[in-house]
């Protein structure tokens, strides 16, 4: 298939697409596609030496956005963010983000996981208009409970625990706070595996333990800072909005990058919030705490 | 202007956002953010560079309806100093011992709340944004959870 036709296909499976303003573009030759796509304001163009690759790139992106990409006509963008994807010899692959490092010789699975890693930070840094916290996030009694974490900090965990005990399900990686301060879904399949090394998107789907995805946003109705420690109680202490504020900054992925927006945001989420910080035992424990919590404090928040 | 004696607030590179009975700082330079309580906050805004710390605590007892003693306002300047919201350093006129003594002793007399500047660090964005870490013990290994590689795989220190 060539650039062209490559494009069309994008176009069709995806719907309308927009002129952008970022100018001219270079488009490969031969054999070679390139696409472009949108999510989250963040353009990104990619570029494969094969159609069918491209079609894998796509494919896996606009899964790991949850179906939020949407197609640019690469003819007239100039995108943000760009990827080269060229298969070698051997059949391994070199992945390219453009203008920052190469990684190579992966295999096909391992290219484009880590094509979709990369891809995830770099929206999750870039967002236009959007603020993405990392965290945990599930509703109970129609407010967000928002778990921010450090990696290995546990908060997958938690957050299948509140789901299985019928919290409704937002998300296990990303807090998604527009300027309003509402938080949004971003229910990707918990990122829990079964032991062994697993495709990354191969996560489990919240409806697997019982759960629902939300899909509208919500306003925040408590904060958890927490780290697991074994035996430990909960016992939380009640922070004021700006310690809790600065507490979230370290988790705040555009900080660095647009700090006056996202503090503006974090405001806006945050302050009429709840924020409890303490360490806590099994997670089941806290999330029965968390609910018995919630309907005693949060549903007189208004 | 930049005398100590007359303490001034820093603007440049920083980010200021209110909340209620808060201020919160967050500096570019250094990507670390401070929370000033009520106190601190007002102590920072009256460092106009012109006033000095006895008028400091005048203008602040004034506000706040009730006497201030200046030892209040400098435990509020050592605060600001050592966390660079002020334009020039200076000699901190608290510091350990004399500290926690002077906090004791002015929290005893005091009528409105010591002031806390709390602080913490922002890590560098790509840190940020990613949901797998490297072991810091080895720098080339990826901590093993969920579904993160075995190795760092963008580049020394960087598990994505």
């Amino acid at each position: 298939m060539k650039n062209a036709r490559f494009t069309e296909y994008l176009m069709l499976e995806l719907g309308n697409s927009e002129e952008h303003p970022f100018g001219e573009v270079r488009v490969s030759e031969g054999e070679n596609v390139k696409f472009a796509f949108e999510a989250y304001g963040v353009s990104v163009s990619v570029a494969a030496d094969g159609a069918d690759l491209g079609k894998k790139l796509f494919e896996v992106a606009n899964r790991a956005m949850l179906g939020k990409c949407r197609a640019l006509d690469p003819s007239l963008v100039r995108a943000e963010h760009g990827f080269l994807v060229s298969s070698r010899k051997d059949g391994t692959y070199d992945l390219t983000s453009v203008g920052e490092y190469t990684t190579g010789a992966g295999e096909l699975r391992e290219t484009l996981e880590l094509f979709v890693r990369i891809l995830r930070i770099k929206v999750s840094q870039f967002a236009k208009n959007w603020v993405f916290v990392h965290a945990g996030v599930v509703s109970w009694g129609g407010k967000a409970i928002i778990i921010p974490g450090d990696s290995g900090s546990g908060k997958t965990t938690l957050v299948a625990e509140c789901v299985k005990r019928g919290a409704l399900y937002y998300s296990d990686e990303y807090a998604v706070l527009s300027p309003d301060g509402l938080v949004h879904p971003f229910a990707r399949a918990l990122s829990i595996t079964n032991g062994g090394r697993k495709w990354s998107e191969d996560g489990i789907p919240v409806e697997k333990l019982g759960g629902r995805a939300a899909t509208e946003p919500i306003e925040v109705g408590a904060v958890v800072l927490t780290k697991y420690n074994s035996g430990a109680r909960w016992n939380p202490e009640r922070l004021t909005p700006g310690n809790g504020i600065i507490e979230v900054i370290p988790h705040t992925i555009p900080m660095t990058i647009n700090a006056d927006f996202s503090l503006q945001v974090l405001k806006s989420a945050l302050s009429r919030a709840i924020i409890l910080k303490g360490v806590r035992g099994e997670a089941s424990d806290l999330a029965i705490e968390l609910f018995s919590f919630s309907n005693k404090e949060l549903t007189t928040l208004n | 202007m930049n005398n100590p004696q007359y303490p001034t607030a820093r603007k440049a590179g920083l980010v200021v956002q209110e909340v209620p009975d808060e201020v919160l700082v967050y500096d570019l330079d250094t990507n670390k953010a401070h929370c000033l309580n009520k106190t601190a906050a007002a102590v920072w805004r009256f460092c106009d560079g012109k006033s000095s710390v006895p008028e400091i605590a005048k203008f602040l007892s004034s506000e706040m309806g009730t006497k201030v003693d200046d030892d209040l306002v400098w435990l509020a300047i050592d605060q600001l100093n050592e966390t660079s919201l002020l334009e020039t350093q200076a000699e901190p006129k608290f510091q350990g011992q004399s500290r926690r003594d002077a906090i004791r002793k002015i929290g005893i007399a005091s009528m409105i709340a010591l002031p806390i500047v709390a602080s913490l660090v922002a890590p560098k964005s790509a840190m940020a944004s990613t949901s797998c870490r490297c072991d810091n013990g080895t720098n080339t290994d990826c901590i093993l959870q969920g579904t993160c590689p075995t190795t760092c795989n963008v580049g020394p220190n960087v598990c994505v």
